[in-house]
């Protein structure tokens, strides 16, 4: 008896162990966000999507994934390529599947936990959603988020990857959506010669000071450090391109006063973010200066030496360990 | 009897011992039932087409979707049970959505909620159930949900098909559309909502009002518009 029962609770305990290791297992790794010191806390509610490794990995994979747009042509990085700030450089105006060409100059994406609105209008108003935006937009990825989960479910690969993020196989738009959110979080740059300044572990030249001072007197009220935007809306005196009338915030708000403003860019890795404006109607940071130059605009007169003053400290602000970090960039397996 | 047959006969005596306590523990709990009942003059949709004439003009429904959420129970005025940031969306073509359970296990002679998604709702990122994205109640290009969608033909709407469209929504001031609505003096747990949407379009001229897609004055109220469509009965 004693024999049966010990083969009883064994034979259980075996068949106790097999079932549990048939089980998928769910253990995220925790990721807390790595930023300097001196930063403000961010603004995104952690709490609600917790950064992990596995979901922070499905957010890279549906970022360079053109499964999101509706002939699989496109994906997020088509106009956010990681080695240029993140943005659609050399074209004014970003284009979507079959050649479709947009509105705007598709913005750089940095520091992205720190900002309260998205899009040149601040129409999104939060970062989980921001990607509803561009998967359905005619002229971008042409699709809709129900047909995206639909087509992530078929995949097993995706289905796994969902699992591992959150316990879930089953793809829902939420998941979606906050994993692109955990990978987008994590494109932090704060590693330029001018953070390095700021810590106290590198020096400016004589010549990026000067354009330092030039930057904080005439430039910093909107681009404030250290993000280099105040996340706010301005309207910097560009005439209406009668081609497109984009009256960016106002549209939004439907207040006279948003007419013409849109939201102020970030400044950092400005060397790779090219061309510049909403519109991408400035090739270069010359014709950017001299913008603000005329006084219908801004009236920012510097001499040639003072612009080139400050574009030498605008260069201190490219952040190669950003630009070229292995984690941003396409998934190689 | 051998050990694995013996293990599995306790375990089933075990499960069979404890099903009375279940069953009892279910039979006393206090459960709220709102019933849901989306009607034009009085009668409710058939083949998903909710048809009849308002202000002489014949109407047809095809599309009737809307959130209700943030459930309140009350007992003489104060609260007593409370499913914040819980929101279902009903559709008359889902006969299913429009029952609604809440278990709730307190005495209550009021209930209150919500038409619509509250402000903080509509800030909170990427939701799951019935605020996922995926349900088509979302706008892509500005932020927010659409609190409800009423779709359908009428003769006077001088539009393309004879369509009329409302998608509304909106949480910012000016044009906040979400609508509290709370019915008092209950009886019984099972609630009966009618929505007679014939006062909702009484009050409005379809001709000159009949695509509305974005937050706005008008959104607003036709927001109010359907709240006041909102009525207890048998209770």
């Amino acid at each position: 008896m004693a024999t049966k029962l010990s083969a009883a609770v064994l034979f259980s305990g075996i068949l106790y162990l097999v079932l549990v290791a048939a089980l998928p297992a769910f253990h995220p790794q925790p990721v807390s966000l790595k930023y300097p010191d001196s930063w403000p806390s961010p603004a995104y509610d952690f709490s609600k999507n917790r950064l992990t490794k596995e979901g922070i990995e499905l957010g890279r994979q549906l970022f360079y994934d053109p499964v999101l747009s509706k002939d699989s042509t496109v994906s997020c990085s088509s106009c956010h390529l990681s080695y240029t700030a993140f943005t659609h450089v050399d074209h004014a105006l970003s284009h979507g599947i079959a050649d479709r060409i947009g509105t705007r100059n598709s913005p750089a994406l940095t520091n992205l936990a720190w900002a309260g609105s998205f899009m040149w209008d601040g129409a999104v108003n939060h970062l989980d959603v921001q990607a509803l935006a561009p998967i359905s937009s005619p002229v971008e990825m042409d699709e809709t988020i129900e047909n995206v989960v639909k087509k992530l479910q078929r995949q097993p690969a995706y289905t796994t990857l969902f699992f591992d993020a959150f316990g879930d196989s089953t793809v829902t738009g939420e998941h979606l959506l906050k994993a692109l959110s955990q990978f987008e979080l994590t494109l932090i740059s704060a590693n330029a010669k001018y953070d390095r300044v700021m810590a106290g572990k590198d020096n400016f030249t004589e010549q990026e000071q000067r354009g330092y001072h030039l930057f904080q007197k005439n430039c910093a009220r909107c681009h404030a450090e250290p993000f280099f935007t105040n996340y706010r809306f301005e309207n910097n005196g560009l005439p209406l391109d009668t081609t497109l009338n984009d009256y960016g915030r106002g549209a939004v708000t439907k207040q006279p006063q948003d007419s013409l403003k849109f939201k102020v860019p970030t400044l950092r890795n400005i060397e790779f973010s090219y061309p510049y404006m909403h519109d991408g109607r400035f090739r270069n940071l010359q014709d950017v200066l001299n913008h603000y130059a005329r006084a219908d605009s801004l009236g920012i007169k510097l001499s040639s030496n003072e612009k080139v003053d400050l574009v030498a400290f605008l260069l201190t602000l490219t952040d190669r360990d950003f630009l070229f970090n292995p984690d941003f960039a396409f998934p190689r397996k | 009897m051998n050990g694995p047959a013996k293990v599995l006969r306790c375990l089933l005596v075990t499960c069979l011992l404890s099903m009375p306590l279940l069953l009892k523990a279910q039979s006393t709990a206090k459960t709220c039932v709102l019933q849901v009942n989306p009607l034009l003059h009085g009668k409710p949709a058939e083949h998903g087409l909710l048809i009849g004439k308002v202000n002489g003009d014949s109407i047809a429904i095809h599309t009737f979707q809307f959130y209700l959420g943030n459930f309140t129970l009350l007992k003489n005025g104060k609260t007593v049970w409370q499913a914040k940031n819980r929101y279902s969306l009903l559709d008359i073509n889902d006969a299913g959505t429009c029952t609604i359970t809440l278990k709730t296990g307190v005495a209550f002679d009021a209930l209150a909620f919500d038409l619509g998604t509250d402000s903080l709702t509509n800030v909170s990122g990427a939701m799951g159930g019935d605020l996922d994205p995926t349900k088509g109640m979302y706008w892509a290009w500005n932020s927010g949900y659409v609190n409800f969608k009423l779709e359908g033909y009428a003769e006077k709407c001088p539009t393309r098909n004879h369509q009329f469209e409302f998608h509304i929504g909106g949480y910012m001031p000016p044009f906040q559309t979400v609508q509290p609505i709370e019915f008092s003096d209950l009886k019984t747990g099972n609630i009966q909502v009618d929505i007679e949407l014939s006062g909702f379009f009484e009050h409005m001229d379809l001709a000159k009002t009949h695509t509305v897609m974005s937050p706005s004055e008008t959104s607003a109220k036709l927001a109010q518009l359907l709240a006041k469509t909102f009525r207890v009965h048998g209770n």
